[in-house]
């Protein structure tokens, strides 16, 4: 297995209601902090993990599938965990294997 | 890289309409009936990877009662993904690869007959842009027949949408020596990928499919022949895209299954292909076939499978 690092990490602003963006501004918004923060851009990363849990929250179906492009991963893999509550930590975890695994190198989750 | 394997498959019938029984109820005999095929119980197992849909069992977190089909206490090592059963898959091989355990359940399983699937596919596109538009999942598979006609790839202009049905499925995977123990002809994974396009179906040509292209390449689709090849096509036009992103020619047999256009039980449907794809290689029936697997609008999003024997 090789040695994985968390090399960066973003959050959005929390506040209650954040209305001056979408879901595609929201997952942006950390996504790029996350970039920031690793000294990275958009091309250095190999593959996507989101973790979503449940879709009726917001009412959007695989919404991977609609959050692939906020998330720069038109060409690359998109991968959508959804473990119920434990989904925040479970997604770290997938993404970490597919970096320990040597399948992919550097991981957005 | 591991080596690691389809050993056994298990489905239920193609085409079932209106089942009464529950998710749980339709995969516990197809997980009895894919460790039977090779001797093995659940105890077995060292790591299980699911997939649903929360909007076919209509109930968050519906999975979590599938649970129950796997016998899982003490507790077993899971996860799930809200995507088609092939991803599922792709995470229990890219698991695998850790060594220190050595099989994976995969199942999968949804009820796509208790609601209408064109209204529940209509909210898987942008919420903002989209939705409002009322677009379901025909008329956009439209909009890439149509694409396909002006670029001379298709003549029927006759759009044939697939039949929804319920199902259910099971796959069973191993590493290295585990599968050769376990099964006389393990369907070897040589090499598996998935890609994703552009969201929007106006910012990319639908006549072909990038990410259907990168995914066959990375999986190595064209180092050998391929016997058979098992496409999530759910509109027959896509299969006209998937060949040629994936190069495949006139001596491949396409979806001796029957495909996912006669039976089409979402979330479910793509990992079918996968393993009807290897049990050709486990009847000793192929030596090289390819599973295909897909999801969003116009074959947004494919996961290639290239199995050997």
């Amino acid at each position: 297995m090789n040695r994985t690092a968390v090399i960066g990490c973003g959050q959005t602003h929390h506040k209650k209601v954040r209305d001056d963006l979408s879901m595609a501004g929201l997952v942006r918004e950390a996504a790029e902090r996350a970039l920031e923060d690793a000294e990275m851009s958009w091309g250095d990363i190999d593959a996507v993990v989101i973790g979503k849990a449940p879709d009726p929250f917001e009412g959007v179906m695989m919404p991977e599938i609609y959050l692939a492009d906020a998330l720069g991963a038109a060409g690359k893999s998109i991968f959508r965990v959804h473990t119920a509550g434990s989904v925040g930590g479970s997604t770290a975890v997938v993404a970490s294997h597919l970096v320990s695994s040597g399948v992919k190198e550097r991981v957005l989750t | 890289m591991r080596d690691v394997a389809v050993v056994s498959f298990a489905r239920t019938e193609p085409g079932l309409q209106g089942v009464q029984e529950s998710d749980t109820q339709l995969l516990f005999p197809i997980i009895n009936e894919a460790l039977d095929r090779i001797g093995i119980t659940r105890k077995d197992i060292g790591f299980t990877c699911s997939a649903s849909c929360d909007y076919l069992a209509g109930a968050p977190f519906a999975f979590v009662q599938t649970l129950e089909a796997t016998g899982a206490w003490p507790p077993i090592s899971e996860s799930h993904v809200e995507m088609d059963g092939a991803w599922a898959l792709y995470e229990a091989w890219v698991r695998l690869q850790h060594g220190d355990i050595d099989t994976a359940l995969v199942f999968a399983a949804g009820m796509s007959t208790r609601g209408d699937m064109r209204e529940v596919l209509s909210i898987s596109y942008d919420p903002y842009y989209l939705m409002p538009l009322w677009l379901d999942p025909d008329s956009v598979a439209g909009l890439q027949l149509q694409a396909l006609i002006d670029a001379g790839k298709a003549n029927d202009d006759v759009l044939k949408p697939p039949t929804y049905a319920d199902g259910a499925a099971c796959v069973i995977l191993a590493a290295g020596d585990r599968a050769k123990q376990l099964t006389d002809r393990p369907a070897w994974i040589a090499g598996i990928d998935h890609r994703v396009d552009a969201h929007y179906p106006g910012v990319r040509d639908l006549s072909v499919s990038d990410s259907a292209r990168i995914a066959g390449a990375q999986a190595g689709v064209d180092k050998a022949p391929v016997d058979v090849a098992e496409l999530h096509a759910s509109y027959a036009h896509e299969e006209i895209v998937l060949r040629e992103a994936l190069g495949l020619g006139d001596d491949t047999t396409i979806n001796p299954s029957g495909g996912a256009r006669a039976s089409n039980p979402l979330m479910v449907a793509g990992l079918i292909r996968l393993g009807e794809a290897a049990n050709t290689i486990l009847s000793g029936d192929a030596k090289r076939t390819v599973g295909h697997a897909s999801s969003g609008p116009c074959l947004q999003q494919n996961l290639v499978c290239v199995m050997e024997a």
